[in-house]
């Protein structure tokens, strides 16, 4: 029973270790397979674009969800990295996993291009894509060919394709004026009549060179929409842009895309049938092609005007938009001298690259150092700037931290605003020693320069001895004493926790102890036997002999080793014990005055001594 | 028992001493040992190019000895006070902080770092207590405060257990015991988790550019998240080709260029 029981344990156990292999297996065979099916793969949204134009260029890299890939490069072409994505598939039980990178493409000259391998650095493996090959054309805004070579694309402006769908571009300015420099949100429509087989082969792109797009969606959003009892899909790509130069220029935007078109059968209908006839049959037989098409927007005129040079103030950097200002300073205690920091945030819309430090209104009394700033971007041209800047007073009459001046140009008011903050109320210890100016680096805006700090800072003096040197800067947990000392410390634990274990063992079981002390006595014993048998001391012999024989007998029973009588040895032992015998005669001898004759002494006491060293070591 | 007790105690002390002699020989490492009069020699005709107000003089001759003899405290502390003076920041900290990974907890070195940030503006925002605790002692000097009570534990539990039993002063002798490893238990379970946090700014970054500015993402062309100052602390993260996520000691984070910040615990000085 207890045998079956046994194996089915080892059964159970078997399976387990069994199914745990294969899982690895599984799982390594998954990894390795996942590790050999990396594949990278370069494609660019169209291989043939003008000089105005930009593509898109997407680098796949297949079998994993992170790489590292090198920047591409292709003479005379230049590259934008956009971003990247990433999926994961389970098809049919089996992963895949995916990444993208996309990179935007423009020409700097016309010809054929060839875009050079792209590596791809996965877990230390680098692999590559294939080489590309592009043409670019001239610029014009005419419409340019796109798709397949030799299929020029048919260019259908909103109104001309109401079959297919419309587009549009709305400013978020609203009255189509702006002005140089004013970051501008705005919102690109397409329509698309649903049902419509068409794919979008680019993002919408801006004609001609007037208007620069700082952002735009990568991926537009999609809804449904009813419009005249139709049902449209709108694409909505947000994003923002600025005008360049004064003047009044059209905007426009258009955007790759391919139709798949029903295109009717040439039958011969000389025969007229009615199924040839019938538009179910017609439609039946249909087959599709692809239609390369450029939707376009209607031209939209905006007007770009110059910032008014009237009332400008002369803190003013080129912030367009609206702001606020919001100020905070810490410690607010402390003495003359001691630094303090001014945090300054922006927050609004508008162009956030042209906004610059707000100033302190009166410097008077105070340094000023450089200030280091951080933008955190939200949707839409908004956001917060931050500055931190560190500034000491220098006098410790100074009762508060002047105001703190912002200036930006309001585009909608047309008008310029100037933000203030309140002064900033100080507590500085006033004592006899920091009544005095404080001496600090004269420079303002920039940072110290040699002559400031040989003659103003404070450094403590150099030193005169070299002292010890290191090859190497090493932490302490990898300097070879340390690693010594501690590993001794380690023996030294590792001895008393041996120690320890073994003086609870002893302290367990105190038999341990009585043994090793009666056999320490013994040998003792025996020695001391061992001279009286030189010495032929007959009676010295008897006595440890005796004491012997009680020692180890009084271990064994459990009695006082000194108590123990040949009566007791009579009573415990067996009537032909040696150890019974040894004893009599010893207690003969002391008692009964038995004296064995002189040539055979020594030989006698010897033999007593062998048997009872026997004796008593076969005693349990 | 006795005099095996005597002997072990004899045995450790030697075997303890000794420790701490070689201990000595291998903190020195010293390096060029036969030169030292030339080594001191050089050193002292760079120092007077410093004092000359020589500084950039002074740089070229104090990383000719690294290059030649290796760092020591001193030295490092010398370069950072040449670029101090010399309107390098960003250099000074770094040199300082090097000096600092040799010497922990030494003053001068400690104060002319303090007087360099704040001539440079790096200043920091008062920083929570448990920052401020820890910031009391370097990463080395707590993790010898937790190596020295674990040698004393050990050392103070081998002698507990060696001692011969049955003694009058056993109960005595025991509580003293109890008391130095319980002691010793406390400063361990303080020391080596604050040095180990420690351990995690030991090799920082420090931005030695001027005018730096911190990428969104790890290509020279893309979008700029703020600046960041020469002298500033940076923590590297993960890297992509020639850029390297940091994060400041302000809590600021970006792509940097690998050029613009040195890490402080590398083989040599470097300019």
């Amino acid at each position: 029973m207890k045998k079956t029981k046994t194996r089915n344990h080892v059964k159970r156990s078997l399976h387990s270790v069994s199914l745990g292999v294969h899982i690895l297996i599984l799982l390594l065979s998954v990894s390795f397979a996942q590790a050999a099916e990396i594949t990278v793969q370069a494609a660019l949204s169209s291989n043939q674009f003008t000089l105005d134009e930009t593509v898109r260029m997407t680098l796949t890299v297949n079998g994993t969800k992170s790489a590292e890939p090198a920047m591409p490069t292709a003479d005379g072409l230049h590259f934008s990295y956009q971003g990247q994505s990433s999926q994961m598939q389970w098809i049919n039980g089996k992963a895949s996993s995916l990444v993208v990178f996309t990179f935007m493409v423009q020409a700097e000259k016309e010809g054929s291009h060839i875009i050079a391998p792209i590596r791809v650095t996965v877990d230390g493996t680098i692999y590559s894509s294939e080489p590309i090959t592009c043409t670019v054309q001239p610029a014009t805004t005419a419409a340019p060919s796109t798709g397949q070579v030799g299929t020029p694309a048919a260019r259908l402006r909103s109104g001309e394709a109401d079959k297919i769908g419309l587009m549009r571009i709305e400013l978020a300015a609203g009255q189509g004026k702006i002005y140089t420099g004013q970051l501008v949100p705005f919102t690109i429509k397409a329509w698309f009549r649903q049902g419509m087989r068409v794919t979008i082969k680019s993002n919408p792109r801006f004609i001609g060179d007037n208007f620069l797009v700082e952002s735009i969606d990568e991926e537009p959003k999609q809804r449904g929409v009813q419009m005249n009892s139709e049902p449209y899909v709108v694409l909505t790509w947000q994003g923002s842009l600025s005008a360049i130069k004064e003047g009044t220029f059209p905007l426009e935007v258009e955007m790759d895309a391919e139709l798949l078109v029903r295109e009717k059968q040439q039958r011969n209908n000389r025969f007229n049938s009615p199924f040839t006839n019938d538009p179910f049959f017609s439609d039946f037989f249909g087959q599709y092609a692809r239609r390369q098409v450029m939707v376009a927007s209607p031209e939209k005129e905006v007007t770009v005007m110059g910032l008014p040079g009237e009332g400008q103030p002369e803190n003013f950097h080129g912030a367009i938009g609206k702001f606020s200002l919001a100020v905070a300073a810490s410690p607010l205690d402390g003495k003359a001298g001691d630094p303090m920091t001014l945090k300054m945030n922006i927050t609004g819309q508008g162009n956030f690259d042209r906004v610059a430090v707000p100033e302190l209104a009166d410097t008077t009394g105070w340094k000023v150092y450089p200030p280091a700033d951080s933008f955190a971007q939200q949707q839409g041209g908004s956001g917060t700037k931050t500055f931190e800047q560190a500034i000491v007073p220098t006098s410790s009459e100074l009762t508060a931290i002047p105001p703190v001046r912002f200036s930006y140009f309001d585009p909608e008011a047309g008008e310029y605003v100037q933000l203030n903050s309140e002064p900033i109320a100080l507590h500085l210890e006033k004592t006899a020693a920091q009544q005095a100016v404080v001496t600090l680096p004269d420079t303002v805006e920039t940072l110290p320069d040699t002559s400031n700090l040989k003659n103003d800072t404070n450094l403590a003096p150099i030193r005169s001895a070299p002292g010890r040197f290191v090859p190497v800067i090493l932490p302490l947990y990898r300097q070879t004493w340390f690693l010594v000392m501690t590993t001794a410390a380690c023996c030294g634990l590792i001895v008393v926790l041996l120690l320890w274990l073994r003086r609870k063992k002893l302290l367990a079981d105190p038999s341990i102890t009585i043994h090793k002390q009666v056999n320490k006595q013994l040998v003792v014993q025996y020695r001391d036997m061992e001279q009286a048998v030189a010495a032929q001391d007959q009676d010295v012999f008897y006595t440890h002999c005796r004491l012997a024989i009680q020692l180890r007998l009084g271990e064994v029973w459990g009695v006082e080793a000194g108590a123990i009588t040949l009566a007791d040895l009579q009573q415990r032992q067996a009537p032909d014990d040696p150890l019974l015998a040894i004893f009599t005669r010893l207690e003969q001898s002391g008692y009964g005055g038995m004296v064995i004759e002189h040539e055979r002494l020594q030989a006698s006491l010897q033999e007593i001594l062998e048997t009872t060293r026997t004796e008593l070591d076969r005693l349990p | 028992m006795n005099l095996f007790y005597s002997l072990f105690i004899r045995f450790f002390f030697l075997l303890f001493f000794l420790l701490l002699f070689s201990s000595g020989a291998a903190a020195g490492q010293e390096v060029g040992q036969p030169g030292t009069v030339s080594i001191a020699q050089r050193f002292e005709q760079v120092n007077r190019l410093y004092i000359q107000g020589e500084y950039q003089r002074a740089i070229d001759g104090y990383l000719s000895i690294v290059e030649d003899n290796g760092m020591s405290a001193s030295l490092l502390y010398n370069l950072g006070n040449s670029y101090a003076a010399a309107g390098q920041p960003g250099w000074a900290v770094l040199n300082y902080e090097r000096a600092l990974r040799l010497a922990p907890g030494s003053g001068d070195i400690e104060a002319n770092l303090e007087q360099v940030r704040k001539d440079a503006g790096l200043y920091l925002d008062d920083e929570p207590f448990y920052l401020q605790f820890t910031g009391l002692l370097a990463a080395d000097q707590w993790l010898l405060l937790a190596g020295a009570a674990f040698v004393l534990l050990s050392l103070t539990l081998l002698l507990s257990i060696l001692r011969p039993q049955g003694g009058k002063t056993k109960t005595g002798a025991m509580a003293w015991v109890r008391g130095i490893s319980f002691s010793c238990l406390i400063l361990i379970l303080i020391a080596l988790p604050l040095s180990i946090f420690s351990y995690q700014g030991q090799d920082d970054g420090v931005v030695i550019g001027e005018d730096v500015r911190l990428l969104l993402s790890p290509f020279a062309e893309a979008a700029s998240t703020g600046s960041i100052k020469a002298g500033r602390l940076v923590r590297p993260g993960s890297e992509h080709g020639d850029f390297v996520l940091i994060t400041d000691e302000t809590g600021h984070s970006g792509w940097l260029a690998r050029e613009s910040f040195q890490r402080i615990m590398i083989r040599k000085a470097n300019r």
